[in-house]
């Protein structure tokens, strides 16, 4: 026990001392920084956004409801705010052109279009935007041409618009999101993305330290030092140490990852109005739960797959030869981010959840769909339980790999030496 | 008094050829033992089937009178041939790390790691990383990594490969101050000098099987008093005497001549002296060691 311990310092103390380490751990905080200072730069926020708008009312009449309507529904979040510059009844084709060029100059953001046919309901309106956001003004713009049109021609029917004042109430429809039984109010891309994001979290970690367990294990074999180590302490003890430790340096990113980018984000915003008062910093809301199977999964896999990586590295002599031996392991990490998108669709179809429960795919997939909709716990715990049992199996034969590959150099051996080696005492 | 090493009848086989085939050998405490024979003979098998690399197919083998196990792991200190080092580990790190690993408190390991890198010359460079020192630098450090813990076995594969003539004295003092204080020593190596020079006993493989083994005094008496050196200036001629000689060797004026069986060296002398040839020194002596090697293996072939 004393000797594995000795094995871990040794490799946790020269791996997080390497540039690659120090680099790999300060670069996605400083990624996270950058994005925010320049989403706040670039894009502002919503609320401090406003489009300018005019508006050619060619059918006549309508420009005035339109107007109205508009600027009674801009205290809604959802849509920028709105300036309407002005309203032209009857334009002519000067006019029109003028309005273009304004455009393209940047002095106001969009125009609408009311044509003659559009009372008749025989040819669209048409808003004319400059940029994505001007877009977003779709919505509300669609919502008060309708108001604008249903009031002129209740009153070609000969009724009081003003009588029916709660016809025009527009029902609101709210976005809710189901999480574990509760409900709570909250936007549904978040989810999405978190689960996106904590997927590829996943795969790259699991790729990179997966690789990190192989190369020191081959590292050990080309400089030979591993005759000496292995006439001190047992090869399986060896391999724990080692598996053990790369673990541990994973760990060691992961936690100053988590505590970077949670002071980022809860010191976000006054980040955020620090670099341009009034802004916002885009907010995420990350479920601690979540981060809890992140690290599950993340070890789960970790496991099963380092000792694959580790018994891969004993077996090649160079880098060409490891290359080649690496690959189907990262295929079979690979294999889990394609089948993402099945799991995505319907995450408690009886395919996601064999296969979210299936050891190798377990722990991106299931970490995916505790992202989305939590799995009922029974699930989470057998995909936990199936993937340490396949561990188990796993770091058997890896460490008979191991053990004799370790000792060999020369070309690489066949599938039917390895058989052999699984054999030799 | 116990044998440091018991090796019983040990074989070990690699797909059906049999790298070492019943192998019996006992090595005295405190002595420093020769392991000798032709590349591929199975001297590294043996040895690592002795540090427990490799574990015997049939046979068994003692260390300090224990059989194999955690607790004789940590008596042995080992030297392989094919050996190296951690690039990128500093070199009083990686000394202290390799003795731990044997069991000894790392506080002292360090404290002995600085003491010999003082005595090897390497004190200036204790905490440079291994990448950055020469060869031989390096083959020192390996030689501390298998002293450091003072291991009561010590075993080493050709030590003074990559080594100058004068780090090769200081390594080879440094093995005979060991053997003084109770440390039994392995040595396998195919410089037969350094051989006849430290060894007290030797044993020698060809082709897994042992051909020859015991103390090495005993065995060179056991060839007699076969050969003749002798320098001289003059006409090599004068050797040309058939039914004494069986073979001759010329190093300039130096000849090494080794006599058929039961034939007279003095008849020598006395041709030296009817053809008028100078000799200025005239000695009888065992046979070197290499040509035992060479005499037994190339029958062993045979």
């Amino acid at each position: 026990m004393h000797k594995i311990w000795l094995v871990f310092k040794r490799e946790y103390i020269t791996r997080v001392r390497t540039k690659a380490f120090i680099f790999g751990t300060i670069a996605l905080p400083l990624l996270a920084l950058v994005i925010l200072t320049v989403s706040v730069f670039l894009s502002g926020t919503s609320s401090a956004y406003t489009v300018r708008l005019a508006i050619l009312d060619e059918a006549g009449g309508l420009a005035g409801t339109v107007k109205k309507t508009l600027l009674a529904n801009a205290a809604n979040k959802d849509q920028p705010d709105v300036q309407v510059i002005e309203t032209l009844e009857q334009p002519s084709p000067e006019q029109k052109a003028h309005l273009l060029s304004q455009i393209e100059s940047g002095d106001i953001e969009a125009f609408l279009v009311l044509p003659k046919g559009l009372i008749a309901g025989k040819v669209p309106a048409e808003l004319h935007a400059r940029n994505f956001r001007a877009m977003t003004l779709l919505g509300p713009v669609q919502r008060a041409v309708s108001v604008a049109l249903i009031t002129r021609r209740l009153t070609q029917e000969g009724k009081q618009a003003g009588d029916m004042k709660n016809v025009f109430e527009l029902a609101h429809v709210q976005l809710v999101n189901v999480m574990s039984g509760k409900e709570e109010n909250d936007s549904g891309d978040d989810t999405f993305i978190v689960a996106i994001a904590a997927g590829m979290l996943l795969y790259m970690t699991l790729i990179i330290y997966g690789m990190s367990t192989m190369r020191s294990v081959m590292e050990e074999k080309s400089t030979r030092i591993v005759e000496i180590l292995v006439s001190s302490i047992k090869p399986f003890d060896l391999l724990t140490g080692k598996i053990a430790s790369v673990g541990a340096v994973a760990l060691t990113q992961y936690l100053i990852w988590g505590i970077t980018l949670g002071a980022i984000m809860s010191f976000g915003s006054r980040f955020a109005r620090l670099l341009r008062p009034g802004a916002a910093a885009p907010a995420f809301h990350i479920p601690p739960v979540l981060l809890i199977y992140l690290v599950v999964f993340f070890l789960a896999g970790y496991f099963l797959y380092a000792s694959l990586y580790a018994a891969a590295g004993a077996i090649v002599s160079t880098d060409e030869e490891a290359r080649q031996a690496q690959m189907p392991l990262t295929l079979l990490i690979m294999g889990s981010f394609l089948l993402f998108n099945i799991v995505l669709n319907d995450p408690n179809s009886t395919l996601s959840v064999v296969l979210s429960v299936t050891p190798f795919l377990s722990p991106i997939l299931m970490t995916l769909r505790v992202a989305i909709v939590p799995p009922p716990f029974w699930q989470i715990a057998l995909a936990i339980g199936l993937s340490i049992a396949a561990t188990f199996v796993v770091i058997r034969i890896s460490a008979r790999i191991y053990r004799v590959g370790i000792l060999m150099h020369g070309k690489r051996p066949s599938l039917k030496e390895l058989r052999r080696w699984l054999r030799y005492t | 008094m116990m044998d440091a090493v018991l090796i019983e009848q040990v074989t070990k086989q690699f797909d059906s050829f049999d790298a070492v085939s019943s192998l019996s050998l006992g090595i005295k405490q405190g002595t420093v033992f020769g392991l000798l024979g032709p590349n591929g003979a199975g001297k590294t098998t043996t040895l690592r089937m002795i540090v427990r690399i490799l574990v015997p197919d049939k046979g068994a083998i003692q260390v300090l009178g224990q059989p194999l196990g955690d607790r004789t792991q940590d008596l042995i200190g080992y030297l392989p041939e094919e050996r190296g080092l951690y690039r990128q580990m500093r070199i009083r790190e990686i000394l202290v790390f390799l003795a731990a690993l044997k069991g000894l408190d790392e506080a002292e390991a360090g404290r002995r790691a600085g003491a010999w890198l003082e005595r090897l010359g390497l004190a200036d460079r204790a905490e440079d990383e291994i990448n950055e020192l020469s060869r031989g630098m390096q083959q020192k450090v390996q030689f501390l990594a298998a002293i450091l813990h003072r291991p009561q076995l010590l075993i080493l594969d050709e030590p003074f490969t990559g080594l100058d003539p004068v780090n090769a004295a200081l390594v080879k003092n440094v093995m005979l101050e060991l053997r003084d204080q109770g440390t039994t020593i392995i040595l396998s190596t195919h410089l037969m000098e350094q051989v006849e020079q430290m060894c007290d006993s030797i044993c020698l493989l060809h082709k897994g099987h042992k051909i020859l083994d015991g103390n090495l005094k005993a065995i060179k008496k056991s060839y007699g008093n076969n050969t003749v050196r002798i320098e001289f200036s003059g006409d090599r001629a004068f050797l040309n005497l058939p039914g004494i000689i069986e073979a001759a060797k010329f190093y300039g004026e130096v000849a090494e001549i080794k006599l058929l069986s039961g034939a007279d060296p003095q008849q020598i002398l006395k041709a030296a002296v009817e053809q008028k040839v100078q000799v200025r020194k005239f000695e009888l002596m065992e046979p070197p060691l290499n040509d035992i090697f060479i005499d037994k293996v190339s029958a062993g072939d045979a």
